[in-house]
């Protein structure tokens, strides 16, 4: 079997094997965050974007976690209504954030929510599985089907301490997830 | 180059100092701004090396180009930027070894070990706290189920104080209703546990631990069995805060260890952060030194450079060149000042030679012209006869080429023997160092041909040298004119006084004859005829002699008139023509023309035929060639014989009066002819032939409207 694969071997530049391996590494280690299940919920006064969520740290950023580095995620929405022949008209624009940090003395995960409630877990799973599902009140808000909705939700590196960020082209920091979608698809 | 220095340096100051607040961490700088400010000194430092890199390669082009100062620049700047790099480059490595020991130094195990050790102290300390608040849960859930009704909220009141407890909960199972509550400071909506919580709390315990307000608290869960109602599950949540001292120590313990786990975790990058912003700044040290080492160094080369090439303008010959005075004080500008001064006084030295030579050579021009369009030949000696002036009717004069112009006069000796009377002559005087003017006329023959020279020697004093100034003349023709002159008055005043007395003379004697015929005897009568035959025969002769004189005395009035020359000459020659001479004739233009006095062209052949015939006369093959041809404006006659030719000793002055190799000639016949010729503005050339014989060659004006 070796036999017959080494002349298929052979053909294979090492160059681009390198590179193909560097690929891979960077996909298996690479962390992500991941959007799924977007929809709009209205109640008879607000509007809700309902959507789940989960991140999986990378080996790197776990470590960065464990060792007492606060991780930032930020959450941006951005709803605009669509116009062929001027600029966007921006309806909603919010930011928020949610801080995940592991406290030694407590033995336990932080998770700050927006900066004023903090909520304690065991396990890095547990965490997740608070902020599967999230609803994002957009208060009293009309749309129509040629509103976009733009979420990103992404690591915030700019909440990390400064000697990290000469390492930050490291793909295994970029965790990013962003979805664009209009109204209409999301009904 | 000093203002793009001056806003590359302000740009890398600023650069720097942003650089380095921003690793103090301060927060009006982002982390992108980090990483665009290290991208701007990359990019600065980028710029820095253009910048060099475009700055020695127009060095190099200087120097290839040796232009003047560029290798001294580029010393200068070897030696500036030497003399930054290597101390810069040993305190960049001292420090470079320095920050990555020191930066390892944080990381000390002691330390580490100490700060795991609080952490674990404070760990223990929340546990044993915890144990505490457990066991008193238990305590009041025990208590709190087997009191009495009515006694339990004061039990609960009681026992909270009694433990330190800052708050107290009983609630049921659904958390729908609070039973009792007890505490310090309640909150408006107090906190309660998740299902799982009471979940986990119906199994006997579960204790929470959490900060707030920069203190850390302690929740205890117990589930209560109250005796009346067993079957319903209670929950006593207990709440009660670290004291502060043990709160804040075991916080600060943790946010130490947290910072050493961050900065431990960052040591890499922290070392890299820190090298990359040393390298940056050894980078922007080096490369500024450098570009400004090219500033000084122009500086420090630019005056040298300017003298160096100023006197290269000096050696070539132009002292116009003024090097800038930028009014410095120092050596250089002492060294700027004089050598200006310097080439103002060379420069008008110059400008006052020039003048002079150009009025010297303004002299010698009008000199040379002088010497050139003067008639006679002057030559200006040294004592050793060494040609230091002369001109160009000198050298025609002695008959040399010009190649003996301002050589030395013995050579003209040795080249042309034929001088060498008046090189002799001039050598005498010049040695005799007596006089101081001296005159001589001297007759050489040149070429066989007789020249009569003059010469005058002035002996002068020039700056104390002692110079002669030969002067020559060559009075040939004038003295061949003046002997002309005086032969034509002899021959007119013998013409004048001996012709008048002749007839009366020849008449007398005839008279004689006839009237003393047949009254004489017959021997007187015989002495009587031989007497007055050799009278009227002499008178006869003296006649002859006589025309011949008048001929020759004669003014000259030309009456001319075109001729056929072919014609002309062949009836002449048909007069002498016989079967013992030859006459033999070349080819002729028989139509050819010419405007001349016949009669007196006429003499001309005849007198060449007659002195041809009387020297062919004794002659076995006698023969007389004629020819005549065209050339250049000029007719040329021929007439070639065969005879003995003539002595050379008399050739040359052969047109003179009386000079004859007849000897019954009067010597006056070449005489007239070339009086008639040089009438008639022709020349005359008489030479002996190679084997035997004499060529005359004579040539007359010849204009083609003639014909």
């Amino acid at each position: 079997m070796m036999v017959s694969i080494i002349p298929y071997l052979k053909k294979i530049n090492f160059l681009k094997f390198l590179l193909l391996l560097c690929f891979f590494s960077q996909q298996i280690f690479a962390g992500e965050i991941s959007i799924k299940n977007i929809s709009f919920k209205k109640n008879e006064k607000n509007s809700y974007l309902i959507f789940n969520h989960d991140i999986n740290f990378s080996g790197d950023a776990l470590m960065a976690l464990n060792k007492g580095i606060p991780i930032t995620i930020r959450m941006r929405l951005q709803i605009k209504e669509k116009n062929k022949f001027w600029f966007d008209k921006k309806l909603f624009t919010e930011d928020k954030f949610y801080q995940l940090r592991y406290r030694n003395l407590l033995n336990k995960y932080q998770l700050n929510f927006h900066e004023t409630k903090t909520i304690y877990f065991d396990s890095i799973d547990d965490i997740r599985s608070k902020l599967y599902n999230f609803g994002w009140n957009l208060g009293e808000i009309n749309l129509s089907d040629s509103s976009e909705i733009h979420l990103i939700i992404e690591l915030d590196h700019s909440k990390l301490p400064k000697p990290l960020l000469i390492n930050l082209n490291d793909e295994s920091w970029g965790m990013k997830a962003e979805v664009i979608k209009f109204y209409r698809e999301l009904l | 180059m000093k203002y793009i220095l001056t806003t590359f340096a302000v740009i890398g100051i600023s650069l720097l100092i942003l650089l380095g607040k921003s690793l103090s961490n301060s927060d009006l700088i982002s982390n992108e701004s980090f990483r665009a400010l290290i991208f701007f000194n990359a990019f600065f430092i980028f710029g820095l090396v253009i910048l060099i890199a475009v700055q020695i390669y127009k060095l190099f082009n200087n120097i290839k180009k040796e232009i003047v100062g560029s290798r001294l620049t580029l010393r200068l700047v070897i030696s500036f930027a030497l003399m930054v790099i290597i101390p810069v480059s040993v305190v960049y490595f001292v420090s470079f070894n320095f920050l990555t020991k020191s930066i390892d130094s944080w990381f000390n195990v002691k330390v580490e070990s100490a700060l795991e050790g609080g952490l674990s102290l404070g760990q223990k300390t929340l546990e044993i706290l915890m144990k505490d608040i457990e066991l008193k849960s238990r305590s009041i859930s025990y208590s709190y189920g087997n009191a009495n009704k009515d006694d339990r909220t004061q039990l609960l009141f009681d026992l909270r104080q009694k433990f330190g407890i800052s708050e107290a909960l009983v609630y049921d199972q659904q958390r729908n209703e609070i039973i009792e509550i007890a505490g310090d400071q309640f909150e408006a909506i107090p906190e309660l546990p998740s299902s799982d919580d009471l979940l986990k709390a119906e199994n006997g315990f579960i204790g929470k631990i959490f900060e707030q307000r920069d203190l850390i608290f302690l929740r205890a869960y117990v589930p209560i069995k109250i005796k009346e109602n067993l079957s319903k599950r209670y929950f006593l949540q207990l709440t009660q805060p670290i004291p502060s001292a043990i709160s804040n120590l075991a916080l600060s313990v943790e946010t130490v260890f947290d910072e050493y786990q961050q900065l431990a975790y960052s040591r890499t990058s922290l070392k890299v952060i820190y090298i990359l912003t040393l390298t940056l700044v050894l980078l922007l040290a080096i490369l500024s030194s450098v570009a400004l080492s090219f500033v000084i160094s122009r500086r420090f080369s630019s005056p040298i450079s300017q003298l160096a090439d100023a006197t290269r303008y000096v050696a070539k010959g132009n002292f116009k060149k003024i090097i800038p005075d930028n009014g410095k004080k120092d050596e250089l500008g002492l060294l700027v000042k004089s050598f200006n001064s310097m080439t103002d006084q060379l420069n008008k030295a110059t400008l006052l030679a020039t003048k002079n030579r150009k009025s010297l050579e303004q002299s010698k021009a009008f000199l040379d012209s002088i010497l050139t369009n003067l008639s006679s030949g002057v030559i200006v000696v040294e004592k050793n006869l060494e040609i230091i002036l002369s001109n160009i009717e000198a050298y025609k004069i002695l008959e040399c080429n010009n190649e003996f112009f301002n050589d030395n006069l013995n050579k003209l000796l040795k080249a042309n023997k034929d001088f060498n009377e008046i090189v002799l002559f001039i050598k005498n005087f010049v040695n005799s160092n007596k006089n101081q003017f001296i005159e001589k006329e001297h007759k050489i023959l040149f070429n066989k041909k007789e020249k009569i020279i003059r010469i005058q020697i002035n002996k002068i004093k020039d700056l104390g040298k002692v110079l002669y100034v030969i002067l020559l003349d060559d009075i040939t023709e004038v003295t061949k004119a003046q002997r002309h002159q005086a032969w034509s008055e002899v021959a007119r005043r013998l013409a004048h006084e001996i012709k008048n007395p002749l007839t009366p003379i020849q008449l007398s004697a005839e008279r004689l004859q006839m009237k003393l015929k047949g009254n004489l005897s017959a021997e007187d009568n015989i002495i009587l005829n031989k007497s007055t035959d050799t009278i009227v025969d002499q008178v006869e002769s003296l006649k002859v002699m006589v025309n011949e004189f008048a001929e020759y005395a004669r003014p000259p009035q030309l009456k001319k008139e075109p001729i056929q020359v072919y014609e002309f000459l062949s009836k002449i020659v048909d007069l002498y023509s016989s079967n013992k001479i030859k006459f033999t004739f070349n080819k002729f233009n028989k139509s050819l023309k010419i405007n001349v006095d016949k009669n007196k062209l006429r003499q001309v052949f005849i007198n060449l035929i007659e002195n041809s015939i009387d020297a062919i006369e004794k002659i076995k093959k006698p023969e007389i060639k004629i020819a005549f041809y065209k050339k250049n404006n000029l007719l040329f006659f021929d007439f070639i014989d065969n005879g003995d030719g003539i002595p050379e000793d008399i050739i040359h002055r052969i047109y003179e009066p009386y000079v004859t190799s007849k000897i019954k000639g009067t010597g006056l016949g070449l005489a007239i002819v070339y009086k008639i010729i040089e009438e008639h503005g022709g020349d005359i050339k008489i030479v002996n032939n190679k084997d035997r014989g004499v060529k005359v060659t004579f040539s007359l004006p010849y204009h083609e409207e003639q014909n």
